[in-house]
């Protein structure tokens, strides 16, 4: 917001505190900061960048209030999941034409193969719903759901490892240190409530292989965005939030009676010095009071009834794992958090595929069918955003030895699966095509860069213009190429 | 100016008349229009809007009305700015105008609850107006910024102020310095070419006339075909921005190069009767401009913490601040300013700021994230500012210290600067592509410090705004692409080039060994190509049974083992050697076995092999990993001479250095000892890896040859229960001397070469392939041929030797150059595979090349940045050391001088600063010092409210600089006033408290980083500038406050104001357990002047701040401490559970309940904005 304007609202609130002060005690002002502060007297609508975002509005009518991004860390399967390839059951253990490989780039992990032998896939693929779209036996719960949402099996990326694939997806760039698109998400829309964070992170335990790549705190990092709108990882382990929990011994009590001492004595501060940012100090802690109940609440899952974690699965019960996280996320994107993301880790299958494959798919299926089933029932589908995938796909060619039984499956940057659906997506479709070997792109390719530019769009942002000057360039989720939302999912 | 705006001026002033006041009165009941710009001005001034007498007047929607709808921007007559303008000339008397005496705050209440039930968020955003692009303001660049311009019609245009801003922002992508995007091949950019005859036009600018010159018809065009900016740009011109340049034509379009790229001229300072020196002169010049008075100075108590903090990062004591305020002498602020800058605090303070520049962190950053030994560094860098080094040399040592003639340790330190940057290891990561980020990360680096441009911009195209051409950018990272070194980090710590530091004891054999094992290799190379004639004859002749019995000398026996009972839990494979060893304690030997590891679950152990008889003899075992990698495994091995007397020697490797020897695959292990009587003289390990850094040495045999009798020795094989069956040992051998571990790969391998004599046998080839043919001569040269295989067990023992001495060293990454010339290839758009022209390395061409005396490396590059003629590098040096005292930079954009980045505020002053650092011969303390020296700094730093109006973000300086403090300002400041700062200065990375899971939710399992260990002693308590710092999950009470990751330079951090940051202060154990410290602080003996709660408090605030607490403060803090006493009175036990947070034991108290109560005021003196601010 115009920082003059905050402070005419500032001062305005001094000379009314001023002179109410002896007469109005701290519960009193307590009660009132927040609200003064955060959207009171003479503040326009869609200026206080906290509460509205650096947008003030959006470019136009949002389809999106909010976000769950379901990330699968470690690229997912395509061939065994999604994109149904039968021919290759009589290409078994032959090579891949060259023509198909075209030169493309392999990874270290392949590229000293002396050949790359066919391995298709194991499992059964049947239509299902009316799009009829395929889906594999290792997902029977998603494809129930095949009808809510739109099946991108065309999406690719320039990336070929990991670490810069992931950090590209997420923050629209393979160098570390953009902001990731929860960020920008918060930086520009801004907060749909008073007591939680605008964008949380939920990491998964998985029942994969253990070896899991990594991932970073930059995922969900801001960048040069302020740091008020980087992810808040919401933990499993030990406090929700970081430092949420009053010390052993401290009461909501006394932790009340403490900060209204605190405040009190910065009110007399802002008295001395005038400056802004010390009522917004108070206004913070009385944020950090209201999350110290708040989130608590939020994560204290006794209050659903048993048909839900049903609905979700038996994992739904333990905290950390996937099923649960689908939950966590549905009861954040209920409380007006703007956009959460889970990640789930473990989809790395280089070897031992049919062994880890089917205890990944597991991990994700029932919960996936769950959340879409509990947003549709709550009537928040049609303004929830939800987005399932990777970093990138893997090859129709094994890594390792090939067996009847075995296969191994190498980074795939040229084509995957990936698929959205809630706050006006298509639904019951499947967009895009890939060749034969699920190695090229034959229709309506669909880049990384554009799936971001398309996520934005649906929560009414033009991605060209949500930016941030930062170092003589006007940083954008899309980056300097160019990036189309692909209108063929939309309804 | 017209009447009523004087009459509402007079009234900011204080000064109406009655008579005045009854016309003001009556202007506003009579004329809407009186009342519209007096309402306007309440947005303004807080204390029209709440003027009881004039308020009745105005109709309350009047009153909200224009701030909620927005309506003010349409108003024509310009008044805008000339309310402006009265709002500056009352700024001082303005706040104590019209008191607000009769207003009834319930009005305002009740307006505020209505205005806010329908500005709700959801509201708002259901309500917004959708239009398609319509509804969206400019997002605004992220610090508020108030440069004062000429503006709009009839003031003076400058160029570089007011036009060049608007050129770069809506017309270089186009019309600017990238040939690519170039569009109908205009430049405005550079002079000539926007002056220049196009087409059919006489020229883009034609000068002193607007209406004629095509730039200005185009921006002011309604046709669609022919607006600039085009609509697809999405960037429009304001009507402001269309009057600058409409004037600036009209003044004749002079044309200015841009500031940045002129050298800096220290200018005369203006005249000016406040201050004390060149500085204030600048800026009281700057606020007379402006209509802006200067705040009084701060009091001395004030100062004092002020300077502490800005020149140490830590607070006073109380001592310190008592001195200065009770000081009369005049040089008492002088001398207290000496006396910071001299404290070793100092240079960490400094070097903090350096670091984030120089992206410094404990760990590689990319994929693994495995630990990097870099700490060294960073105590150069601590050093350098603690010994003043100039910054000139600062700087030439860092960027190209190795190159410097017979460099030092120190200069070669120093040049960890550019290996600071984020490396991989992954799997599929493919060296060229990691060879181009790593010259681009270190090249953007160098430019972004020292001369503030932006240069990356320009690794995939020509820079868009700034005169920088891909080529430019090439050959700048040329200077980065010439390292002698791996581009891979191995994930390793010490990824070479490296720089070994081994310790004081170990340095005179460092020395010796280096100069040997160079010998030693040389011998070996020449002994082989001497004997190069008997391999070809050996191998002529060469059979199976050779291979297969070729062995050591020494072998007193070996047995082959057969787990007796497969399936059961603890297998003894008993053996009786024929031959028994004569052992002593001076009996050296080596022991080879071949053994599978079973999966040892943490804290597992489990028997090798052993001869033991129960007191006597030797154990190996297999140990699960240490803590920081529990999957891999450790050996531990035992020489006893009598358990019962604790007479033994053992060595246990340590996990987290090393790899496991392949598990769940048998392989040849050793032990080998020497008979010096000494742990260090057993090697233990795999024959490719050995083992020798251990984390438990027992060195404790009797001096002298002990314990010559023969033992009856057996040998065993034990593995836990529901290991793999097939782990366990399956031969074993002993020989009479030490071997070196190398020689058992070899006759591992036998198999092997067997295998490979009857392929060839097989197939009738008469030629091998080289990679064969390789390892038959291993094989003969290290083991058959006499003469080479005695040089090599003597080089073995060299390597050994010197390998063990670098293992236990300090090891810094360094640059080292290649022998070749630095040259890089223009990539296009910045692919790695898209190579095209080769360039040499080179300064960009905008600033003049490198002159021809400087060479074409690091070290020209460095002479040039440090070069009088560099306009650059001091503007930027001193805008940095300006924004760490006064929180925003002359320039606020301190990472971009470039046409993008931000005028400066004060454009002489930088420049008078920039050669007076210079002329200084760099030196940094005197530029500090100068800088704190001046009244404007010492001003106090309150607010008035009409100046903030004018400059909010403080750059005009009319007050002091109050802003929060960075993070690990904060931490330290808690721990230094607690009393608990460990202030050792220096040393490897410590891990303080930190939430469970941070690494190890996001770790890839295999990393050396994955598992955080909090340390147990100082290490908890160290100033946060030692800190462990993993850049893939930084530490969060850091980077909640701002710290960036350290995955790219930084050098300004942002100041949020988040929950999360009050929850970090309220609740980590750190500031929870600091609490508790400085109550105790209170509550010693001699801690407080009155040992009651009220002086304890006193007390506790003194210790905080310096200074005494104010009155009113320590009401509500002593009100607080009574309610605190009646809740925790009630639950005692929680009283007690509260005062155990942390590592540190509480002082043992008669009344837990009092000792929680002052802590939980200490915590409350911790959370004061006050205490968390600079002021």
């Amino acid at each position: 917001m115009d920082p003059i304007q905050h402070y005419v609202n500032l001062e305005t609130r001094r000379k009314f505190l001023g002179n109410m002060a002896m007469g109005l005690g701290t519960a009193a002002l307590s009660a009132l900061a927040p609200k003064a502060l955060l959207g009171g007297p003479m503040v326009s609508p869609g200026t206080d960048p906290l509460r509205h975002g650096m947008l003030g509005a959006t470019h136009f009518a949002p389809k999106a209030k909010r976000g769950i991004y379901l990330f699968m860390s470690g690229a997912p399967s395509q061939l065994d999941m999604f994109d149904y390839k039968p021919q290759m059951k009589d290409l078994f253990d032959k090579d891949l034409p060259d023509s198909i490989r075209n030169g493309q780039r392999l990874t270290g992990m392949t590229s000293g193969q002396d050949r790359f032998p066919i391995a298709p896939s194991i499992y059964d693929f049947q239509q299902h719903g009316k799009s009829g779209a395929w889906v594999s036996e290792l997902l029977p719960n998603t494809a129930k759901i095949v009808d809510d949402i739109a099946i991108i099996k065309s999406m690719w990326t320039e990336a070929i490892n990991h670490d810069p694939a992931i950090t590209y997806i997420q923050t629209g760039n393979q160098i570390p240190g953009r902001p990731s698109l929860g960020s920008w998400l918060s930086y520009g829309l801004g907060s749909l409530n008073d007591n939680l964070p605008t964008f949380v992170v939920l990491n998964s335990s998985w029942t994969g292989r253990k070896e899991a790549q990594a991932f970073f705190t930059r995922l969900w990092g801001a960048g040069p965005l302020p740091s008020q709108h980087q992810g808040v990882a919401l933990r499993s382990d030990g406090d929700p939030v970081l430092y949420l929990s009053n010390p052993h011994g401290v009461s909501s009590d006394i932790r009340r009676l403490m900060l209204d001492g605190v405040n009190e004595i910065n009110e007399d501060i802002f008295h001395e010095f005038g400056d802004p940012e010390t009522h917004a100090r108070i206004s913070q802690y009385e944020m950090a009071f209201r999350m110290q109940s708040s989130v608590p609440e939020l994560t204290d899952l006794s209050d659903e009834p048993d048909y839900i974690f049903d609905l979700y699965g038996p994992d739904s019960r333990v905290p950390g794992t996937f099923a649960y996280n689908c939950l966590m996320s549905r009861r954040l994107a209920e409380k007006g958090v703007r956009f959460s993301q889970i990640f789930h880790r473990g989809w790395d299958q280089h070897g031992d595929l049919p062994k880890d494959l089917p205890n990944q798919c597991q991990d994700v299926d029932r919960a996936c069918y769950g959340l879409i089933t509990d947003l549709k029932q709550r009537g928040m589908y049609d303004d929830t955003l939800v987005v399932w995938g990777g970093e990138f796909g893997r090859t129709i060619y094994c890594q390792g030895e090939l067996t009847e039984t075995d296969y191994g499956r190498d980074h795939h940057p040229r084509c995957y699966t990936m698929w959205m659906g809630g706050a006006g997506v298509k639904k019951g479709v499947v967009y895009g095509d890939t060749d034969e070997f699920s190695y090229n792109i034959t229709k309506d390719p669909v880049h990384i860069r554009d799936l971001n530019a398309t996520i934005l769009h649906q929560f009414g942002v033009d991605h060209h213009q949500l930016n941030f000057k930062h170092q003589g360039l006007d940083l954008k989720l899309t980056g300097v190429e160019e990036a189309h939302v692909v209108k063929g999912v939309l309804a | 100016m017209n009447e009523l705006e004087t009459l509402i001026g007079r009234m900011l002033e204080g000064t109406l008349s009655n008579d005045e006041r009854r016309d003001l009165e009556a202007r506003l009941q009579r004329e809407p229009a009186a009342r519209r710009i007096y309402t306007e001005q309440c947005q303004w001034h807080a204390e029209l809007a709440l003027n009881t007498e004039v308020k009745p007047l105005l109709k309350a929607e009047e009153l909200i009305a224009p701030a909620v709808g927005g309506n003010t921007a349409a108003d024509p007559s310009g008044n805008a700015a000339m309310w402006r303008w009265i709002g500056v000339a009352t700024a001082v008397g303005a706040v104590a105008g019209w008191a607000v005496l009769r207003y009834n705050p319930a009005d305002l209440v009740a307006e505020t609850e209505v205005s806010i039930v329908s500005l709700t968020p959801e509201a708002a955003y259901q309500e917004a107006e959708f239009s398609e692009h319509g509804s969206l303001s400019r997002p605004p660049t992220n610090f508020a910024v108030v440069t004062p311009t000429a503006g709009g019609y009839g003031g003076e245009i400058s160029f570089n102020r007011d036009v060049r801003p608007i050129l770069s922002e809506n017309c270089y992508h186009c019309h600017g310095p990238d040939a690519n995007t170039r569009k109908a091949e205009l430049r405005l950019d550079i002079e000539a070419n926007a002056f220049e005859p196009h087409g059919d036009y006489a020229a883009a600018i034609i000068r002193g006339d607007a209406e004629n010159s095509p730039i200005f018809q185009r921006i002011t065009s309604t046709k669609k075909s022919e607006i600039m900016p085009p609509a697809d740009s999405h960037k429009t011109l304001t009507a402001a921005e269309k009057s600058i340049i409409h004037d600036w034509i009209i003044q004749g379009a002079e044309w200015e190069s841009h500031w940045a790229f002129m050298k800096p001229e220290k200018a005369a300072p203006p005249p000016s009767n406040w201050g004390r020196g060149p500085i204030d002169a600048f800026i009281a010049a700057k606020q007379v401009a402006l209509r802006l008075a200067p705040n009084r100075p701060a009091d001395r108590a004030t100062l004092a913490r002020r300077l502490a903090l800005d020149l140490t990062g830590l607070p006073p004591t109380p001592g310190q601040v008592a001195d200065l305020v009770t000081d009369a002498s005049p040089d008492a602020y002088e001398r207290y300013v000496d006396a910071l800058l001299a404290t070793p605090a100092y240079g960490e303070h400094q070097a903090r700021f350096w670091l984030d520049a120089a992206r410094y962190a404990d760990t590689h950053g990319l994929h693994l994230d495995n630990y990097r030994e870099i700490w060294p560094y960073r105590d150069w860098v601590v050093q350098a500012f603690n010994r003043n080094q100039p910054f000139d040399e600062f700087t030439v040592e860092q960027i190209a210290g190795d190159l410097l003639p017979n460099p030092t340790e120190d200069q070669l330190l120093a040049t960890g600067f550019s290996r600071c940057n984020p490396t991989t290891s992954e799997g599929g990561a493919i060296d060229d592509e990691y060879r181009a980020i790593y010259a681009k990360d270190r090249a953007e680096t160098a430019a972004t410090v020292y001369l503030g441009l932006t240069v990356g911009c320009a690794a995939c195209h020509d820079h868009k705004f700034d005169p920088i051409s891909q080529k430019d950018f090439y050959q700048f990272s040329a200077f980065f692409n010439n390292i002698d070194g791996p581009i891979m980090d191995t994930n390793r710590h010490d990824t070479r080039p490296n720089l070994v530091m081994p310790a004081a004891a170990d340095e005179a054999d460092w020395e010796r060994l280096q100069v040997e094992l160079k010998t030693a290799n040389r011998e070996l190379k020449r002994i082989e190509a001497e004997r190069e004639d008997a391999f070809v004859d050996w191998l002529a002749a060469v059979s199976p049974d050779v291979i297969e019995s070729t062995g050591l000398a020494g072998e007193l026996w070996q047995l082959q083992l057969t787990p007796v009972a497969p399936d059961a839990a603890q297998i003894i494979a008993v053996a009786a050697p024929e031959e028994t060893l004569a052992w002593t304690s001076r009996t050296a030997f080596t022991i080879n076995l071949d053994h599978k590891l079973a999966q040892l679950a943490a804290g597992d152990e489990t028997l090798i092999a052993s001869q033991f008889d129960g007191d006597r003899g030797w154990r190996l075992y297999a140990l699960s990993g240490d803590r920081d990698e529990p999957a891999a495994a450790r050996l531990r091995f035992e020489l006893i001479h009598s358990l019962a007397a604790g007479e033994m020697l053992a060595v246990t490797s340590q996990a987290n250095r090393f790899a496991s020897p392949p598990q769940l695959r048998a392989s040849s292990l050793v032990v080998s000892y020497d008979g010096s009587g000494s742990a260090a003289g057993i090697t233990m390990g795999h024959p490719r890896r050995v083992f020798i850094d251990s984390d438990l040495t027992i060195d404790a045999l009797p001096p002298g040859e002990v314990g010559a009798s023969e033992l009856q020795l057996f040998a065993s094989v034990e593995r836990p229960e529901e290991a793999d069956p097939s782990a366990g040992t399956t031969r074993i051998a002993l020989y009479d001397r030490p071997h070196p571990l190398h020689v058992f790969d070899l006759l591992w391998k036998k198999g092997g070469l067997v295998k490979i004599l009857a392929q060839v046998e097989e197939s009738g080839e008469t030629e091998m392939e080289s990679k064969q043919l390789n390892q038959f001569r291993d094989f003969y040269f290290d083991l058959i041929d006499p003469t080479y295989r005695e040089a090599k067990y003597e080089q073995a023992a060299i390597e050994l030797a010197h390998n063990l001495i670098y293992e236990r060293s300090t090891v810094s990454l360094i640059m080292k150059e290649r022998e070749a010339a630095a040259i890089a290839h223009i990539l296009y758009r910045g692919e790695y595979d898209q190579k095209g022209d080769e360039v040499a390395a080179n300064v960009p061409e905008i600033m003049g090349g490198l002159p021809e005396e400087f060479p074409a490396n690091r070290l020209g590059l460095a002479r040039w940045l440090v070069a009088d003629e560099n306009p650059l590098t001091a503007r930027v040096t001193v805008n940095r050391i300006w924004q760490n005292i006064f929180g925003i930079g002359l320039v606020a954009t301190p990472e971009d001088f470039g046409i993008m980045g931000e005028n400066p505020s004060h454009p002489e002053l930088l420049d008078w600063l920039a050669v007076d650092f210079r002329e200084s011969g760099w030196n940094v303390k005197a530029m500090i010092k100068q800088l704190v020296m001046t009244d404007t700094y010492r001003q106090n730093a309150r607010i008035k409210a009409d100046e903030y109006e004018v400059d909010p973000a403080n750059r005009f300086l009319a007050r002091g600089p109050r802003y929060r403090l960075d993070g690990e300002v904060i931490r330290d400041q808690a721990l230094f006033v607690s009393g608990a700062l460990h202030d050792q200065v220096g040393g490897p990375p410590v891990r303080p408290y930190q939430p469970t899971g941070i690494w190890n939710t996001v770790a890839y399992s295999g990393s050396n980083t994955r598992f955080y260990f909090e340390d147990e002693d100082d290490g908890l308590y160290r100033r946060s500038l030692y800190t462990f710092w993993k850049r893939t999950a930084p530490p969060p009470s850091m980077t909640i406050f701002d710290a960036p990751s350290r995955e790219n330079c930084s050098v300004r951090r942002d100041r949020t104001n988040t929950p999360l940051q009050a929850l970090t202060l309220m609740n980590d154990p750190q500031f929870v357990e600091a609490a508790r410290r400085l109550a105790e602080r209170a509550l010693s003996p001699g801690g407080a002047i009155e040992q009651t709660p009220r002086g304890r408090i006193e007390s506790m605030y003194r210790f905080a701040f310096g200074y005494e607490v104010p009155d009113a403060q320590e009401e509500v803090l002593h009100k607080s401490y009574l309610k605190f006493t009646e809740k925790f009175g009630e639950d005692p036990a929680g009283a007690v559970a509260f005062i155990q947070t942390g590592a540190s034991a509480p002082m043992p108290v008669d009344d837990p309940v009092a000792f929680a109560s002052l802590t939980m005021v200490a915590s409350q003196i911790m959370n004061l904005d006050s205490f968390i601010t600079k002021y």
